[in-house]
């Protein structure tokens, strides 16, 4: 194989809202009122989670080497 | 010369039982099986289908005699083999390894319908936790598809590609040194985007890491080697083919993750595929050798930008490793001569766009994702499982300590229903898909029809009471004073163009051999 250059393509970078955390993802969501009530669900989802998963989670979570 | 890349997956679920104290992880997980496989009328009066241990040689090494490992044989008793085990009528098997509830596809040819196959058994390891729970009520069994406990136990997500016996003897046993420069770089920098993400370090060389990119890269310590439970190697050389000897090799890999994203597994698998079929027809050139294969992938692991030596003095970014392996795959598939992989096309694309979105993503030191123009994150389990955490760290003053993280990490990969995040990330269309539902929902209870998958899931739907061993290369058949094995040495062969049309005509075993032995003859 030759070798090989890399050349970076221009891309043109899409804005983060500030408005909301700092990543791609929301980033590339144009914060619509549908996609904020997306977001806010899903962090409630987060938090379900770990409240269902309790205090013991990591303790009880336990496995044998796999084959 | 290159042969079809039939292709399969091994998955080891973790496993959780609450409500029944008294009961192990081995004993949940044959519950699992035995409800799943009541449910299908596998455990009928007059139905004992065992599976035939015959054929697996776990201790046998393809360097030869030297590396084999000398250990008892372990005899599995009937009324064990029915506790563990479960032939399904999709060509799947459903069992009980040591612990861990273990879903392996039926043989695939094509990328995609292996990842259909696999997503197929999420489903149906769903639907036998309901069962479960319905003849238990007061006990719940949860399954994480991953590959970590964070207590220092792993467990595997493994991958089989058939390979040309020639070109395996040449490349993995009288050269080795050919799979280290060609096949070996490609495995250690695949993780940039088969890597399923976790939070911290298991090992001394990553320790630093907050969050890595692949689960498994901590575990593994070899290039080659037997062993599957500790001293895990990139290359595993267990010498157990599951296929006619004198054509076929099964490649054994046991370094990869266990992915959610159906793209980022699409690409794993594919990706891979390609490249076997690069080095069966030699069309690999550049010798590309790590210094140290295992210390690269840990590196890769901790940093997907960093820097790996190469044994020729260059050094190289994992993304650069890459690139050079997709450049030889383009112009591969433009060869006329060879039968490309099933949707290769498909399979670039998405290697070159991930690719070029991993170039332009930027991540600080302290693992914030700070740009992605080209929305790679959705297309990636480590880092949507990343752009998650970070979602979560960043409320509670940005520390990567928080126990939440780790439990946040394990529920990714919870499989069972109402708390898989994955799910719910999927669900809420922040996840990019390569399938659709059907695609998935065609494998629950079908055989792949273009292997000898079909075959075996057709006897297991048509013939369950006749049925009294079978496993991935044997189907054998109970006539009463005679026992009738079906070989399937040849993993192209009793496919749905072969033999729909004799379980069509067939009313039960007896009828099918007669048929196949009829056809057999006027050829």
């Amino acid at each position: 194989m030759a070798e090989t250059r890399f050349i970076e393509k221009p891309i043109k970078k899409k804005k983060v809202k500030t408005e909301e955390k700092d990543s791609s993802i929301e980033g590339s969501l144009s914060m619509t009122e549908e996609k904020r009530q997306k977001l806010k669900e899903l962090d409630e989802f987060i938090d379900d989670v770990l409240e269902k998963a309790g205090d013991d989670f990591l303790e009880e979570f336990r496995q044998v080497e796999g084959e | 010369m290159s042969v079809p890349k039939v292709v399969g997956i091994e998955q080891e679920y973790a496993i959780s039982v609450k409500g029944r104290g008294d009961l192990s992880p081995f004993h949940a997980s044959c519950f699992l099986v035995n409800a799943l496989a009541r449910d299908l009328g596998l455990r009928d009066d007059g139905v004992k289908m065992l599976w035939d241990y015959g054929h697996e040689t776990p201790y046998h090494d393809i360097r030869g005699e030297l590396f084999r490992k000398v250990v008892g044989q372990e005899i599995v008793s009937e009324s064990e083999n029915l506790r563990i085990n479960v032939a399904l009528p999709n060509g799947a098997r459903f069992y009980t390894d040591h612990a861990h509830p273990e879903y392996s596809t039926p043989e695939c040819i094509s990328a995609r319908d292996v990842v259909a196959c696999d997503k197929a058994g999420e489903v149906i390891l769903r639907r036998a936790i309901q069962l479960a729970h319905s003849a238990v009520p007061d006990m719940q069994i949860t399954l994480f598809k991953n590959n970590v406990d964070y207590q220092g136990h792993s467990y595997g997500s493994h991958e089989n590609y058939l390979m040309d016996r020639q070109a395996h003897e040449d490349h993995l046993v009288r050269n080795p040194e050919k799979i280290v420069s060609t096949l070996v770089p490609f495995l250690v920098t695949r993780q940039i985007f088969a890597g399923a993400g976790k939070v911290g370090s298991e090992a001394p060389e990553t320790r630093d890491s907050s969050y890595q990119v692949s689960q498994r890269a901590d575990y593994m310590e070899a290039v080659f080697g037997l062993e599957t439970m500790y001293a895990r190697p990139i290359i595993n050389t267990r010498q157990e083919h599951h296929a006619d000897e004198r054509r076929f090799r099964r490649l054994h890999l046991i370094l990869g993750d266990a992915n959610m994203c159906e793209c980022a597994a699409f690409l794993k698998i594919g990706s891979t595929q390609i490249v076997l079929q690069m080095i069966e027809d030699a069309f690999l050139d550049e010798d590309l050798s790590l210094r140290d294969p295992v210390k690269s992938l840990k590196q890769v692991s901790a940093d997907f930008r960093s820097r790996l030596d190469l044994a020729d003095g260059r050094s190289l970014e994992p993304l650069e490793v890459q690139r050079k392996y997709l450049e030889k795959a383009q112009q591969f598939s433009l060869r006329k001569d060879v039968d490309h992989v099933p949707g290769i096309a498909k399979i670039l694309d998405v290697w070159g766009s991930v690719l070029e979105g991993l170039q332009h993503l930027r991540i600080t030191t302290d693992f914030a994702i700070d740009e992605d123009p080209l929305d790679v994150v959705p297309k990636l389990d480590w880092l949507l499982k990343l752009w998650l955490l970070n979602r979560y760290r960043e409320g509670k003053g940005g520390k990567w300590d928080l126990q939440a993280l780790r439990v946040l990490d394990l529920q990714y990969h919870n499989v069972s229903g109402v708390s898989g995040i994955f799910k719910q990330l999927e669900s809420e269309g922040l996840s990019e898909r390569i399938l659709n539902d059907a695609d998935i929902d065609r494998f629950i209870s079908t055989p792949p029809p273009d292997t000898r998958a079909y075959f075996r899931g057709k006897c297991v739907e048509r013939f369950p009471r006749e049925v009294y061993l079978i496993n991935w290369e044997v189907v054998g058949f109970d006539h009463g004073n005679v026992n009738r094995l079906i070989p399937l040495l040849d993993p192209l062969s009793g496919t749905q163009n072969h033999v729909e049309d004799l379980f069509e005509d067939c009313e039960n075993s007896k009828e099918l051999i007669k048929s196949i032995q009829s056809r057999a003859r006027a050829r």
